[in-house]
């Protein structure tokens, strides 16, 4: 999703700081949708996200003129979800909030040959619940790695450049992260007793 | 030798792109390499299909909530705690104008200057500088009531032998400066124009 051209955003800003609904409105209506999406891959947990997703435009639209252009502001309002959710996170304390699995962020010395072919196997509606809660167990740095190149879907260099680290390890957890998911799918059908 | 400048495989390099493929994020070069890649490797096809998978559902991420309600939520929490003072207000006026605060004071200065010269030059405010001043000559000056007849004022003057040498007017009030040539008949003068029953004040100058 693209931001609001930078003429367009200020004027809009400058009308929230009037008091416009409108605007409000125009500015919810274009970053809602990656913003919950950025939160809810942080957070596993659609209820909180609406609180957050909620808390975050609230702050935003209350001091407008806090934005001052140097980045998109889909990245301010996502680095004010950020804040928010690890506000909530720490309220919560509990490990819905962390990472189920731990993750080494080693690059690729030693492939692992996973199993991609474990998702053919089940009907479609059944197969994407599993994948959601597979992603939903991963930490928090993969599902960043996701949601900027598969949400936002943005080249590798950007998606290191907005997670601060190198290309390289941009790479390696995007892989590793789907060879956890893997992994993981396979976890649950492993685990189910076996009908006959 | 950073992760960049290891020498890969090609499985490696297929597992590196894989993601941008999805989204086409690559070059016509790493395109063409995956492309090749997913054709000759049955594995890579199904690592490929397991990708764009999870990317669908990633994609998918609250498609299924309803905006309205959390919009509408969001608006009926804005306007209590809406509350801006007046120069809040201002401030974001002008910021909407495109006029900083620093420079809307500056303006504000030069346009009040502005009005208090043009004031001073067209004397709005009835403070005719030459009014205050009596000319070196006269000997009197005499502030006439409102709508007052000059006529019956000049014809006293000359019969006393005096003349108005400068006169004034402010508004609906107008002064006269006279000179006399005989200065024993400045009283009498005095007497025969506040007697017309015209004359607001009479002042000797000295």
């Amino acid at each position: 999703m693209k931001d609001l051209p930078a003429k367009e955003l200020q004027k809009l800003l400058n009308l929230i700081a009037l008091g416009d609904n409108k605007a409000v409105e125009t500015i919810y209506r274009h970053y809602q949708a990656s913003v919950y999406a950025f939160i809810r891959l942080r957070v596993r947990d659609d209820q909180a996200a609406e609180e957050i997703l909620n808390d975050t435009f609230m702050i935003a639209i209350q001091k407008p003129a806090q934005y001052n252009g140097t980045s998109e502001f889909k990245t301010w309002l996502c680095g004010i979800a950020k804040n928010v959710c690890g506000t909530w996170m720490r309220k919560q304390n509990s490990g819905l909030a962390r990472s189920i699995v731990e993750i080494n962020e080693e690059v690729f010395d030693n492939l692992p040959s996973p199993d991609w072919d474990i998702v053919s196997r089940l009907e479609s509606q059944e197969m994407d619940d599993v994948l959601r809660e597979c992603i939903d167990q991963l930490p928090v740095t993969h599902k960043e790695a996701f949601f900027w190149t598969w949400f936002e879907e943005e080249p590798m260099e950007i998606v290191a450049e907005r997670l601060e680290c190198p290309l390289g390890t941009i790479k390696s957890r995007l892989f590793n992260a789907r060879a956890k998911i893997a992994d993981c799918v396979k976890g649950v059908f492993e685990s189910e007793p076996a009908y006959v | 030798m950073s992760d960049d400048m290891k020498p890969t495989t090609d499985q490696t390099r297929f597992e590196q792109l894989l993601p941008f493929y999805i989204t086409h994020n690559l070059s016509d070069e790493d395109r063409g390499f995956m492309q090749t890649y997913i054709a000759t490797h049955p594995d890579a096809k199904k690592a490929a299909h397991f990708a764009e998978r999870l990317s669908r559902i990633v994609r998918n991420t609250g498609t299924n909530r309803n905006p309205e309600a959390a919009l509408n939520r969001l608006l009926a929490d804005y306007q209590p705690r809406h509350r801006m003072s007046l120069i809040q207000r201002l401030k974001a006026k002008l910021r909407s104008l495109g006029i900083s605060p620093p420079l809307a004071i500056a303006l504000l200065v030069i346009v009040g200057q502005g009005i208090g010269y043009t004031a001073h030059k067209m004397n709005w405010f009835g403070t005719d500088k030459e009014s205050v001043v009596s000319p070196a000559e006269a000997d009197l000056s005499i502030t006439l009531k409102r709508g007052a007849e000059m006529g019956a004022v000049v014809t006293i003057l000359e019969k006393y032998g005096a003349s108005i040498v400068h006169s004034t007017a402010a508004g609906d009030v107008q002064k006269i400066f006279v000179s006399i040539i005989d200065k024993a008949r400045l009283q009498p003068l005095i007497d025969a124009i506040m007697e017309l029953g015209i004359v607001d004040s009479v002042a000797v100058l000295l």
